[in-house]
């Protein structure tokens, strides 16, 4: 602090009782009091109104980030290359529970997809369809084992109205042998594919 | 009535309730004692038994467990599910690196198939062959996989013929009479179901319906031993060794233990008695050191070990024993035949 500036706080202080700051103010006084009353106000208002902007300004970026990590984490590994299909579609239901897993036993779930885009295919694929996952409790990312090593996906849990990228093979039982829990059994005819890859590529509502 | 009457009256009925286990138990040793004598001398098992270092080794033993002696002494590798050939002068076993955990369900495609002597000399690598099992003669072998049911020829290695696999996932077995193979399926949306398949026209029919596993031939071929766990128990419930008619009719339970999972349920090769391991968690040990080895007549069956209060409720008449105690050991096989004699 340069020792010049001493006076001026003094002067302007109001905190000693016995100075004139406690006197009725002069016409000019008043009319400084008020100008930087303006002053102060307006700051606020300009510093409010930026804060608010830079707010707005930040979310919208990290919504553009977000969207480009979904985008991004849709076809992330792979999805683009496991399998003879690759589709987006979205997960219709969850048909009963899973099935504990816990290390001892090994199971595939069929689930049922509403499909949504074809990206790759040998052949058609219908607008329902039905998946077979494997160890549906476990994250995609670490449901890959001795016997299936090629699984993978960033999915994180399976969630109706989901939407999946999926990476697909057919039939179910040319790529997995084991235990397979078929909650649609009675549906005549279906075509029951493989995952082999799963990403997720946006929430359901 | 005087006082020490009554006190009299008092001490001797507790000296009865207190006697009275002790006496059941004698008759139990004794019990024991005389199956043990009478299976002592019956031929032969093998099994794998886990080893402080980490791997399994086969090892034969009387039916009785006495006389153990290690078959095989590899660290490197586990040999598991060990099969005499019928004619018991062969051994079928699967050789897995000693690093893997064995599994209790899947183990036949694990790893590798080897052929060798009835004492595991002599192993040869015959490859993959997963779910190898022995033809009736012995010339032959029967596996699972993704391609179907496959019969190869042990002699040229050659696949003579491939059958669909229907619903078979593992734990697929020839019979003794070459009609039938029994295995683990999935049926109309239900997993784990038993399926026996005739092996000519390769039609099928359920033997028994939910959560079963671990199936295996009676000696007649007309009966599969199986593992159960009933959906009739509280909570989780405890898994129960089975036997049905091949043509699924009426099954029965032959031993089940509540806090035991029964498993390994293998006959001796007359049927006359069963082989089982009791693991008290799920699985049959391969996962872990094993578990401890059962012995009993079918004739006894059903009995219930343990306390078991809800199970000896469901089966009032059930007799609760001789069960003949082995030492810890998975997948267990018996033969007639003395393996250890010639060479």
């Amino acid at each position: 602090m340069s020792h010049s500036e001493m006076p001026a706080m003094e002067e302007g202080d109001g905190s000693d009782p016995g100075s004139p700051a406690t006197d009725p103010p002069s016409s000019l006084a008043a009319a400084r009091l008020l100008l930087l009353g303006v002053i102060v106000v307006g700051a606020a208002a300009i510093g409010i109104a930026s804060a608010l902007r830079n707010q707005a300004t930040t979310a919208a970026a990290r919504n553009r980030v977000a969207g480009s990590e979904v985008a991004g984490s849709a076809v992330a590994g792979d999805v683009r290359t496991a399998g003879r299909f690759e589709v987006t579609a979205k997960l219709v239901e969850l048909p009963g529970d899973f099935l504990p897993n816990d290390g001892l036993y090994n199971y595939a779930f069929v689930l049922k997809y509403e499909l949504l885009e074809v990206h790759r295919s040998e052949g058609d694929v219908a607008s329902t369809f039905y998946v077979a996952h494997y160890n549906p409790r476990k994250t995609r990312a670490r449901v890959a084992d001795e016997f299936y090593s090629d699984l993978g996906g960033n999915l994180m849990r399976f969630r109706a109205g989901d939407v999946h990228r999926l990476a697909l093979e057919l039939p179910w039982d040319q790529h997995y042998i084991g235990p397979l829990v078929d909650r649609y059994h009675d549906r005549a005819g279906k075509r029951i594919y493989w995952a082999i890859w799963s990403n997720s590529a946006g929430a359901g509502p | 009535m005087p006082r020490i009457s009554r006190l009299l009256i008092l001490a001797l009925g507790l000296a009865a309730v207190c006697l009275a286990p002790q006496q059941a138990t004698a008759a139990d040793d004794q019990a024991v004692e005389s199956l043990r004598k009478e299976v002592a001398g019956k031929g032969f098992l093998v099994a794998s038994i886990k080893q402080k270092r980490g791997d399994w080794d086969l090892v034969l033993m009387r039916p009785d467990g006495s006389e153990q002696r290690k078959l095989t002494d590899t660290p490197d590798w586990s040999e598991a599910a060990p099969r005499w050939s019928p004619e018991g002068r062969r051994l079928l076993y699967r050789r897995i690196k000693a690093a893997s955990v064995i599994s209790h369900d899947r183990w036949g495609f694990q790893g590798e198939l080897v052929m060798a002597d009835a004492l595991a000399r002599n192993g040869r690598v015959l490859g993959k062959h997963t779910w190898g099992c022995w033809s009736p003669d012995g010339k032959q072998i029967s596996t699972l996989s993704l391609k179907g049911i496959e019969i190869i020829d042990l002699a040229t290695s050659k696949v003579t013929r491939r059958l669909s696999r229907a619903g078979y996932f593992q734990q697929l077995f020839w019979s003794p009479d070459g009609k039938w193979f029994c295995g683990t399926a999935n049926v109309g949306g239900e997993l784990w179901t038993i399926v026996r398949m005739d092996v000519v026209t390769g039609k099928w029919n359920v033997v028994s319906r939910f959560r079963n596993c671990t199936p295996d031939w009676a000696p007649d071929s007309k009966q599969v031993i199986f593992s159960n766990r009933p959906s009739n128990q509280q909570g989780y419930g405890w898994t129960q060794l089975w036997i049905a008619p091949g043509e699924g009719s009426k099954r029965r339970m032959i031993y089940g233990e509540d806090n035991r999972h029964i498993y390994g349920g293998g006959l001796s090769p007359d049927g006359r008695y069963v082989l089982f391991t009791r693991c008290p968690k799920d699985g049959g040990g391969s996962e872990r050191a094993g578990a401890p080895g059962g012995l009993m007549r079918l004739a006894d069956a059903p009995i219930i070990g343990g306390n078991s209060p809800a199970l000896r409720k469901l089966y009032p008449q059930a007799h609760q024993g001789p069960v003949l105690k082995l030492p810890d050991l998975w997948e267990p096989h018996w033969t007639y035949t003395d393996v250890t004699a010639g060479k």
